[in-house]
């Protein structure tokens, strides 16, 4: 009986040393590289034009398994914008043991044919999380298409992002909250133009509602400006799918959230 | 002897549960009431050029600290930088570098590019020949260093080549975000200019390091007098402090017309016992 318990245990053990310090999942991983994404592509359109003239709440759609090499729809985003609907796919790469993840993540490309819009064109983004997924970093391209004009606007972003648990009280393990912060930053070109202070909150099925949420609220600019996204949903060992709203106003960073980031 | 082993793996389960829960800093407070507007920092060409060269060599440090830990290049460095800040000239806008107890020297070279109208201006860093930061040999270190056109806003992303234990050259990134303000001050006599930010070192292209980034300048009647760049280590193996404090030299006045360089002296202390909270240096000028 001792022998089995033993054997058990050490069991326990090996599984903990494969996802011993991951602080997220697989699916939950390639959600924050879509979420990115569409908060990349909607930074570099506040860029191209104002946040007053894209303030607005867009509905805003996830679902991840986190799984490359499966049919692309199975890791994908969709904001439905006021004047382009985006949808980004994601593709997650094998983890590498010991370095961590890669997932790049790409904008399909939907042809439009009003010329009264910002149309993003291209979005091509590659997120890399370290061996215990407590680092993010990312970098990505993206190319628009300014109303009226010919001329295509050039922006890049990267971002470092630090990820880790919440100790609360009610936690008994796999439904504790995540909360990740860092700053994100748009290159006009290849020039620094925009910078973001970046938080993330994740959570999984616990009885109730797993929520996610992604803010956003611009440091170096002409005015105050916050992106969020707010999305509730299943989130568990299989996949995430989750539906919410993606908000663009002119907050400043101190005020409130119906969320604590603390 | 069984009971022992059940004992060990127990305990050896716990301990792998153990997680690390860190806590999210908080941006500064001085964006409460929304971004600060934009004043744009003016530096001259040689002291812009000087800046960069600086953080050149603190990024190459925290590289060598992923590489071989920050116990192995603990230590104090000397730092000299001469820069004219010249276009295209990177004979004379030079870093360098000498390791505690040897009298090897680690070279910069910048290549200042020609300001791109309305955007920002290029500076390339690149690393004269194979070198030692102390025991940790260091080859083809290049960066890229781009400044929005205000000063405001400077981002780079670095690359090297790190001899590993396993006796082969192993590649490094790193990336850095960098916020800079002029602080208003009504005394002109004294400006301060303040920085923070985020950069993050990886191996292979996968991040292991992140550190948050702090930077205080003094400018005295316009003109550059001291540098003191900082970065703490967040996430990594340990905590780990790298300071680079220098001055400039002050010219004579019978050699200013002739001399058109900066010279900046100073040190860069690697540490592995400080707090990023602790800003004694910063707060100390």
């Amino acid at each position: 009986m001792k022998q089995y318990l033993i054997f058990l245990i050490i069991l326990l053990n090996l599984s903990n040393f494969a996802h011993a310090n991951e602080v997220l999942t697989a699916q939950e991983r390639t959600a924050f590289s879509l979420l990115g994404s569409i908060m990349d592509i909607v930074s570099a359109r506040i860029d191209a034009s104002s946040c007053n003239e894209q303030k607005g709440q867009y509905e805003l759609t996830l679902f991840a398994t986190g799984v490359g090499g499966e049919r692309r729809r199975n890791n994908m985003v969709t904001a439905i914008l006021s004047d382009q609907i985006i949808t980004v796919f994601g593709y997650p790469k094998s983890l590498v043991p010991g370095y961590g993840a890669l997932i790049h993540t790409g904008y399909a490309n939907i042809p439009t044919y009003s010329n009264t819009i910002t149309a993003t064109t291209k979005y091509e983004g590659s997120y890399t999380f370290n061996s215990t997924g407590e680092l993010v970093t990312m970098s990505s391209n993206l190319v628009l298409r300014p109303p009226y004009f010919t001329a295509q606007l050039r922006y890049s972003t990267k971002a470092i992002t630090s990820l880790s648990r919440v100790e609360t009280s009610e936690s008994d393990g796999d439904d504790e909250p995540r909360l990740g912060w860092g700053i994100s930053w748009l290159l006009n070109s290849e020039y620094p133009k925009s910078k973001y202070w970046q938080r993330f909150k994740i959570s999984q099925d616990n009885g109730i509602n797993a929520r996610t949420f992604f803010i956003r609220d611009l440091l170096a600019y002409r005015q105050p400006c916050r992106i969020k996204i707010d999305m509730d949903g299943h989130n568990s060992v299989d996949n995430i799918l989750q539906e919410g709203y993606l908000t663009i106003d002119m907050s400043n960073i101190t005020d409130p959230n119906d969320v604590s980031f603390d | 002897m069984k009971t022992t082993l059940f004992v060990l793996i127990v305990i050896l389960n716990f301990s792998m549960m153990a997680q690390a829960f860190s806590k999210a800093l908080k941006s500064p407070s001085m964006f409460d009431n929304g971004p600060a507007a934009i004043t744009a920092i003016k530096l001259k060409a040689d002291e812009m050029a000087s800046l960069v060269l600086l953080e050149g060599v603190i990024s190459l440090a925290s590289l060598a600290v992923l590489a071989d830990g920050c116990q192995l290049v603990e230590g104090n460095y000397s730092i000299e930088v001469t820069a004219d800040g010249a276009i295209n000239k990177p004979e004379t806008n030079v870093a360098k570098i000498i390791s505690p107890g040897s009298s090897e020297l680690l070279i910069l070279k910048a290549t200042i590019e020609a300001p791109a109208s309305y955007l920002g201006q290029n500076i390339k860093i690149r690393q004269a020949k194979k070198s030692k930061l102390k025991e940790t040999l260091m080859s083809e270190y290049t960066s890229v260093a781009s400044i929005n056109r205000e000063l405001t806003l400077l981002s780079i992303h670095s690359n090297a080549n790190i001899l590993g234990q396993n006796k082969t050259l192993n590649p490094y990134q790193n990336v850095l975000i960098k916020h800079f303000y002029q602080e208003q001050n009504l005394d002109n006599k004294n400006q301060y200019i303040l920085g923070w930010g985020s950069a993050s070192s990886s191996k292979a292209s996968f991040p292991v390091n992140q550190f948050w980034v702090r930077f205080k300048a003094l400018k005295t009647n316009g003109e550059l007098k001291r540098l003191v760049l900082q970065e703490d280590r967040l996430v990594g193996a340990s905590s780990c402090r790298i300071v680079i404090d220098s001055t400039v030299e002050i010219k004579k006045e019978s050699e200013k017309e002739k001399q058109k360089s900066i010279v900046l002296k100073g040190m860069m202390m690697i540490t592995r016992s400080q707090s990023h909270k602790d800003l004694t240096l910063l707060n100390g000028f």
